[in-house]
């Protein structure tokens, strides 16, 4: 892969995948509204924009509640991985659901010729020292911001412009984005509305959430604390049958990293568990075709190299892995990306 | 992840949501009695 722009390629999986997400945007917004109305109808214009605001705003917390639940309930259990796939393309439209949301107040303002309101609301500088009081929209305009952010540079040329590691760490701001998410409600519409399923709706999105990550990186530190060594420094993996056919064991350098074990009948090879791409972790993939698969987005690589099939240029970490006494064993020393390192133990 | 962004995760998430968590008890518990809350005028109507 190169560093140009290429365009999004749109395939079955994403076809469905996107049809699905607008669907059911479509059915929680209609629902919403379909409700409302019937409930108590609006009584005037600005009524009926207030409730378009709440349905979208209401929807675009839900969304981004999902997205940050998929990556933690993924690593604890492999069935939330083709939620995984096309995350992306669920974060894009999470940012324009959004904006709709902003629009809306924008146009509930602009119908009763009070656009200055917004302005000064916005600018008045001694409501930042309030708590009850504290201009909350600012708080979504910059969750809104953090979003337009993640939108923009969502596609694969800022991935590989930026590089996965940088990349990846730009998108962990979208945390901080929901913490301002959580209370531009919360100083927002929860204060002027007596509604008990606001406060209900942002404890259990938010600690929800929060738990999932907890839970997700606690797992992962008991999985980190380093392999058994034997000889000279190298990792004790176990024999070749533990390690499963045309998959992985996943073992921890002492510096912490982490290295994917592959089996492929009798050939055993050691890859960085850190996909190029993403990375995503290779080491919970499937040896596909003759290929080390990564579970995130299907990119492959030879286990004898760490190089992806031609025409791809990709390149991953290898490691030294020898036999001693029936046990696989790995030098923990990374060599240079592409070079050939996999073992056969016939 | 990387292994400095997966040490990274659980501290920035643990911080979050201790600060997230006292934000939303502090607004829960001065949030003002249902009757006060009639708005007058579209500045004071938050939404």
């Amino acid at each position: 892969m190169s560093v140009a722009f290429r365009a999004v390629q749109w395939n079955r999986a994403k076809l469905i995948y996107d049809g699905i997400l607008l669907a059911g945007v479509a059915l929680y917004i209609g629902t919403y509204l379909v409700l409302a109305y019937w409930l108590d109808s609006p009584k005037d214009q600005p009524a009926a924009i207030d409730l378009r605001i709440r349905a979208f705003g209401s929807c675009a917390f839900l969304m981004l509640t999902i997205i940050l639940s998929i990556g933690p309930l993924a690593r604890l259990d492999r069935r939330f991985l083709p939620l995984l796939y096309n995350r992306r393309h669920f974060g894009v439209l999470t940012f324009f659901v959004a904006l709709a949301h902003a629009w809306l107040v924008i146009e509930w303002f602009a119908v009763q010729d009070a656009l200055p309101n917004l302005y000064d609301e916005l600018t008045k500088i001694s409501d930042y020292a309030k708590f009850i009081g504290f201009p909350f929209k600012m708080l979504g305009l910059v969750a809104l911001l953090t979003l337009f952010l993640m939108a923009a540079t969502s596609h694969d040329f800022w991935l590989v412009f930026l590089t996965p590691p940088v990349w990846k760490g730009l998108h962990m701001t979208l945390y901080v984005a929901y913490g301002l998410l959580v209370m531009h409600i919360a100083l927002g519409i929860m204060q002027g509305d007596g509604n008990l399923l606001i406060p209900a709706m942002l404890v259990v999105g938010f600690a929800g959430v929060a738990v999932l990550h907890l839970l997700a990186g606690w797992r992962e530190r008991v999985g980190d604390r380093g392999g058994a060594s034997g000889r000279d420094g190298w990792l004790l993996v176990g024999p070749p049958s533990s390690i499963p056919d045309k998959g992985a064991r996943i073992i921890a350098a002492p510096d912490g990293e982490r290295i994917a074990v592959f089996r492929d009948g009798a050939q055993i090879g050691a890859l960085s568990n850190l996909c190029a791409h993403q990375n995503g972790p290779i080491g919970e993939g499937r040896i596909i075709d003759g290929c080390v698969t990564c579970p995130w987005h299907g990119y492959q690589y030879r286990l004898a190299d760490g190089c992806a099939p031609p025409p791809f240029t990709e390149k991953l970490v290898t490691y030294r892995v020898r036999v001693t006494g029936g046990v696989v064993e790995v030098d923990p020393r990374p060599r240079p990306p592409g070079t050939s390192a996999a073992i056969r133990c016939d | 992840m990387t292994r400095s962004q997966r040490s990274a995760h659980p501290i920035l998430w643990t911080v979050l949501a201790l600060a997230v968590a006292f934000g939303f008890g502090m607004a829960l518990s001065l949030r003002a009695p249902a009757d006060a809350n009639t708005p007058e005028i579209a500045s004071e109507v938050r939404i």
